[in-house]
């Protein structure tokens, strides 16, 4: 099976075709904006180094989040048009899942990975998977938590497992646990697109499906009662 | 010379809370009205109503869950598929960027799965070019868009080719409709509310103002008026119906006052300054162009001045996919697709004037 991965959700860009496991070709940047122009040439740039077109591709994986809502949806609607057009199955996995599967395939030794994208606000988007040999899988969906929630959640898993954290939060999560035993921190921060697509190959399209994943809500107020008048410049000029 | 070939082309809208898909076959030099075969649009309206109006994020969200699903449906309706298509156009900007971003990367997955020509166009150019799209209507000709966020006089010279006379110093004129509606608890949408509760209402019951027409030129102002209205409803709770509808006929009265003044002068500008030969053609566009008494209005200005009045269906005066994908047909027709349509970027903000 030939998978298009695509990854837009966070502070990078990538895209990678994968066939039955091994990676055809791929590219990777970080970038804070401007995926919403390079994603389409870096696909069209990733097929040709990989020497398929489209009509080649079985299946799109996209990472659904959590992320920022803008890139969330840069690579999802791309993807499902894309898909559309294609007539094949599209997958959503997550982006801490894609970067737990990478931390797992570069960092041996590891029972449990925890994988947490700094959300801002003291916030962090975190999913803990549990190792078990090559594979890893989720032990719950994921979250939205307090800096200090998360590191009392780490320090709680190290007390019986060596932990590998991931993502832009593990930086200050290894600052506030100091160097405990146990603790590894993998260095990725960013998803890459080649484990979006390993993951999404495996995936049920039916279970899976490529919905943005928001962990907070869209922020909108509902109105309250009309607001007091201010002082009248003039009386209300009525006729008749 | 043989007869120009007819192109199809898919259009996508998804610039404010409509999500919107339609194919359209036709050509400008055919001299025959374009055939829409299909436009599938839907709405956003119970998202945004407990809001009183449309909510950025929210209208995003509604787009990425629906838009496939419409531009499916669009495709089912007309009876084709992908590869019958000559080109896909979506709206670009200017708009709410994040349901600007979810159709135009949408349309460049579509694209460069079909292997089709991308085509980003500016929504307002859809709106300037409707006309266009209904019947033969030869450039130049004067143009009144009036939406929720645009309200401005322009002249279209060409496809591409926009110069705008004058517009909106404040709120756009839809803008002012909607403000007015939710200060009276009418709801969301806030357009057709008015115009309905106008109907049974004095127009002459309150004075409101109109702003800015004491100065030439032809911009608009709208903010004083909205003011107005607020001062004159007082303790909204207190409002008798009969107070409301007059408060509605009122305002309605005082837009159809201030756009009659503007479009006049507006005419005789076009038709001393830019003269075209082939008659004198005023076109009313967006969605405020559903207005029934704003149309009769700019009707008997154009009757006065001896021009031809040119107003689309209420149906394609809203935001719609149709009028994307006219506007990308002609420019698929004269070639004018900017260079690298795959890597361009969505726009919140892009001027009728600016060249794309």
């Amino acid at each position: 099976m030939r998978v298009l991965g695509l990854d837009t959700a966070l502070g990078a860009l990538s895209v990678a075709v994968v066939e039955d496991g091994r990676v055809l070709a791929a590219a990777f940047e970080e970038m804070v904006r401007g995926q919403a122009e390079l994603l389409a040439p870096m696909v069209a740039r990733v097929l040709q180094d990989a020497g398929i077109d489209c009509a080649a591709l079985d299946r799109i994986a996209v990472t659904t989040g959590p992320g920022t809502f803008t890139g969330q949806r840069v690579g999802l609607a791309f993807a499902r048009g894309l898909a559309l057009s294609r007539d094949v199955p599209c997958v959503g996995v997550t982006t801490l899942h894609a970067m737990a599967h990478e931390a797992h395939a570069r960092v041996p030794g590891a029972a449990i990975h925890v994988a947490a994208s700094d959300a801002r606000r003291s916030e962090a988007y975190a999913q803990m998977f549990a190792a078990h040999g090559e594979n890893i899988s989720a032990m719950s969906a994921p979250v939205l938590l307090s800096h200090d929630a998360l590191i009392a959640r780490v320090r709680e898993l190290l007390m019986a497992h060596r932990v590998v954290v991931s993502g832009t939060a593990s930086a200050f999560i290894a600052a506030a646990l100091g160097n405990v035993p146990g603790l590894a921190v993998s260095g990725i921060t960013q998803p890459h697109a080649r484990h979006v697509a390993l993951i999404g190959a495996a995936l049920d399209p039916a279970t899976s499906p490529p919905l943005p994943l928001y962990l907070r809500e869209a922020d909108a107020k509902l109105p309250g009662p009309p607001k007091p008048l201010p002082a009248k410049p003039s009386p209300a000029r009525r006729r008749s | 010379m043989s007869a120009p070939k007819a192109l199809t082309v898919l259009g996508i809208e998804t610039s404010c809370d409509e999500t919107a898909a339609a194919i359209v076959r036709g050509h400008p030099d055919l001299g025959e009205p374009a055939a829409i075969l299909s436009n599938v649009i839907a709405q956003q309206i119970e998202e945004h109503a407990p809001f009183g109006g449309v909510v950025p994020e929210l209208a995003a969200r509604a787009h990425i869950s629906h838009l496939d699903a419409v531009i499916a449906r669009a495709l089912a309706d007309a009876g084709l598929a992908l590869k019958d298509l000559d080109a896909i156009a979506a709206t670009a900007g200017p708009g709410l960027i994040g349901g600007v971003i979810v159709g135009l990367m949408t349309a460049k997955g579509l694209a460069l799965g079909a292997g089709k020509q991308l085509i980003p166009v500016n929504h307002l150019e859809g709106h300037a070019l409707t006309a266009r799209l209904i019947g033969p209507c030869p450039f130049p000709y004067l143009l009144l868009l009036v939406s929720g966020g645009h309200s401005a006089f322009v002249v279209v010279e060409g496809v591409g080719r926009c110069r705008i006379l004058g517009e909106t110093i404040d709120d756009a004129v839809g803008e002012s409709f909607d403000k007015t509606a939710k200060l009276l608890g009418l709801g969301f949408p806030g357009g057709p509310a008015v115009e309905e509760l106008a109907r049974s209402g004095n127009p002459r019951a309150y004075a409101f103002p109109r702003p800015l027409l004491d100065r030439d030129g032809f911009d608009l102002s709208l903010a004083g008026l909205k003011t107005a209205v607020r001062y004159a409803a007082g303790d909204v709770l207190l409002l008798t119906d009969e107070a409301r509808a007059n408060i509605c006929a009122s305002f309605q009265e005082a837009v159809a006052a201030i756009l009659e003044t503007r479009a006049s002068a507006a005419l005789e500008h076009f038709a001393a300054q830019v003269a075209p030969e082939n008659g004198l053609r005023f076109v009313v566009a967006g969605g405020v162009a559903s207005n029934s008494l704003l149309r009769a209005r700019l009707q008997a200005v154009c009757n006065r001045k001896g021009a031809n009045f040119i107003a689309p269906p209420a149906k394609l005066c809203t935001d719609n996919g149709a009028m994307i994908a006219w506007a990308g047909l002609e420019r698929l027709a004269r070639g004018a697709i900017p260079p690298d349509a795959l890597s361009f970027a969505p726009r919140a903000r892009w001027p009728l004037d600016e060249a794309a």
